[in-house]
């Protein structure tokens, strides 16, 4: 039996996961930035440098620190075992998707092979660390199957996209050549999108949804057959190369379609069962939660009625950021407050009283960041129609940057003035 | 009846008896959130009770490597106790603002508690304490 999650000395530190938490409101205003700058580019082909930066800017800058350092956080709790080395392993991911991203990015955005070459080899360097770690949590995790499943095949996805990437980024600049070159480019996206951030967002998704908002249980058949339906899928898309290339797109349509259907079943039980919750209160993670189910949706219409591939990216993403988002609005405060909690205990400083969640982070601030964030994208999507839109868009996606930095720092202050009153005598509050 | 199967019904039950709080909270009656507050704490100290008097102990003897764990866990019941205080003196004043400020740090400090239960320290009694102490504890009053 596999006491590790237990052991008192085994939780990881609070400075593991918000290592990798403060990079997203840099990335997200790059993206921000990219997107104010070149959005008509973005809209118009998902091919375009400026679309392909602003990808990258958010799936390996904002998306995977914020789902690897919740990963590492949650893993004593969800999988009943801690990373090892924790702090070591946050580091050197935040350190490797960090840079990484803004050298494939900035290799993207101004056609630098050079940048883009070293950025991939900085960002595998830091997530393959994320694996071996994820590798060693896993070979002894004991938490319930379903999610143990959907974390594992959710890593390998990861591995695979990386894999994938790297051989991508040879194609591009001549030193590989593929047949179907662009077959490749689909199955690394959907490795990605419905491998990776999906299935990893799914299955936690299953376990704290309910956990979050006394909701009734997700199906069983439905947690015990996504991470499964999923993987068995997305390993036929590497079967497509193999077809003449008009049999491949029509058997890589009835892939997608197979896919966003596992991924609706999924959102749709999320939405029922978030409806007959038994908390009453809404707030601005519920909020970014159910935007994230309804994007799914929307990208899934606007696959069906082929406006633009754009566009059905912009909603993935979008509806994949406001999950993660949502989240972090809820595991700040309490992560904060935690560390907090189990210094004064540890120290005997009982005195001390705590400040209160919504101390940490006002309920106003939550929903500012909420609400920019579902702003910048209603305004992106909209610039289909309208292109100058994207300008908005892009400033908005930059305001809610700015609005969770302010989130991070200020929490981070919070807690460094309640620690330094733990070291002085007599001092009966740390209250804000 | 498995230890998983009973302990973890008695976390649900606690569940819905909060969410009852914070229902009547909602709909700003005091005498109901305070009626509620009461039977959930009553309900969550009983179950307290027994993994503290009874299931810890059981682990501790079948699997010495356990006392660390099980410590962690008594040193969760009291951070809750802690905020069980909260809670009440919340409803106490009237005050909506920090009783869902106390309800939302109660709730998440439960939740990561009860899976951490749920998923190593039951399956690991039903492994290895006898199921007898089980029987003693579905015949008490007020526990499911």
């Amino acid at each position: 039996m596999n006491l590790g999650g237990l052991s008192p000395d085994k939780a990881p530190p609070v400075e593991a996961p918000l290592t990798l938490f403060y990079l997203m409101p840099f990335f997200l205003g790059l993206a921000g930035l990219a997107l104010a700058w070149q959005g008509d580019q973005v809209l118009a082909s998902r091919w375009a440098p400026a679309a392909l930066a602003t990808t990258h800017f958010l799936v390996l800058g904002a998306l995977a620190p914020v789902m690897c350092g919740a990963l590492l956080q949650m893993a004593p709790v969800l999988l009943g075992t801690p990373y090892p080395r924790v702090r070591l392993v946050a580091r050197l991911t935040a350190a490797g998707l960090g840079l990484g991203g803004v050298l494939i990015g900035g290799g993207f955005l101004f056609t630098r092979p050079g940048l883009l070459l070293s950025g991939g080899f900085v960002a595998i360097a830091g997530l393959l660390v994320f694996l071996a770690g994820s590798y060693r949590a896993l070979r002894v995790a004991s938490g319930r199957r379903e999610t143990l499943w959907a974390v594992r095949l959710a890593a390998l996805a990861l591995a695979v996209t990386i894999a994938l990437g790297l051989t991508l980024a040879m194609v591009r600049y001549g030193w590989l050549e593929l047949p179907q070159h662009l077959r490749w480019i689909d199955m690394h996206v959907a490795w990605g999108l419905a491998g990776w951030i999906g299935l990893l967002l799914a299955g936690v998704g299953m376990e704290i949804i309910p956990l979050f908002y006394i909701t009734p249980a997700f199906a069983v058949r439905l947690k015990r057959l996504l991470p499964l339906a999923l993987s068995a899928l997305l390993l036929l898309v590497f079967g497509l190369p193999g077809f003449a290339a008009s049999l491949s797109q029509s058997l890589w349509q009835g892939l997608v379609a197979a896919l966003f259907v596992v991924h609706l079943l999924y959102n749709a039980n999320a939405l029922y069962v978030e409806q007959r919750r038994q908390r009453p209160r809404r707030d601005a993670n519920l909020w970014l939660w159910q935007f994230s189910h309804l994007a799914v949706f929307a990208a899934f219409f606007a696959w069906v009625v082929d406006v633009s591939n754009s566009l059905v990216g912009i909603l993935l993403l979008g509806g994949a950021l406001s999950f993660v988002v949502g989240s972090l609005m809820k595991i700040l405060p309490f992560l904060t407050w935690l560390d907090l909690q189990q210094r004064r205990v540890a120290g005997g400083h009982m005195q001390v009283s705590l400040p209160r969640l919504r101390a940490l982070l006002p309920e106003g601030l939550a929903n500012a960041v909420a609400l920019t964030l579902g702003a910048a994208m209603i305004a992106t999507l909209c610039g289909a129609m309208v292109p100058y839109l994207t300008i908005p868009g892009g400033i908005l996606l930059m305001a809610c940057a700015a609005l969770l930095a302010y989130a991070l720092a200020r929490a981070a202050m919070i807690r460094r003035r309640v620690i330094a009153q733990f070291a002085l005598p007599g001092r009966c509050s740390g209250g804000v | 009846m498995s230890f998983q199967e009973t302990l973890a019904a008695q976390h649900r039950a606690c569940d819905a008896e909060f969410a009852k709080i914070e229902q009547a909270a909602h709909r700003r009656d005091w005498v109901a959130a305070a009626n509620a507050a009461q039977a959930f704490i009553d309900d969550t100290e009983l179950h307290f009770h027994y993994e503290e008097q009874t299931l810890f102990p059981a682990i501790e003897m079948a699997t010495p490597m356990a006392t660390g764990p099980t410590s962690v866990m008594r040193s969760e019941h009291a951070q809750m106790r802690e905020l069980f205080d909260e809670l009440r003196d919340a409803i106490g004043r009237h005050d909506a603002s920090a009783l869902a400020d106390a309800a939302d740090t109660l709730l998440l400090v439960m939740q990561q508690h009860n899976v951490k239960e749920e998923n190593v320290l039951y399956p690991m009694a039903d492994r290895t304490v006898a199921h007898s102490l089980l029987v003693r504890l579905e015949g008490r009053k007020g526990v499911a």
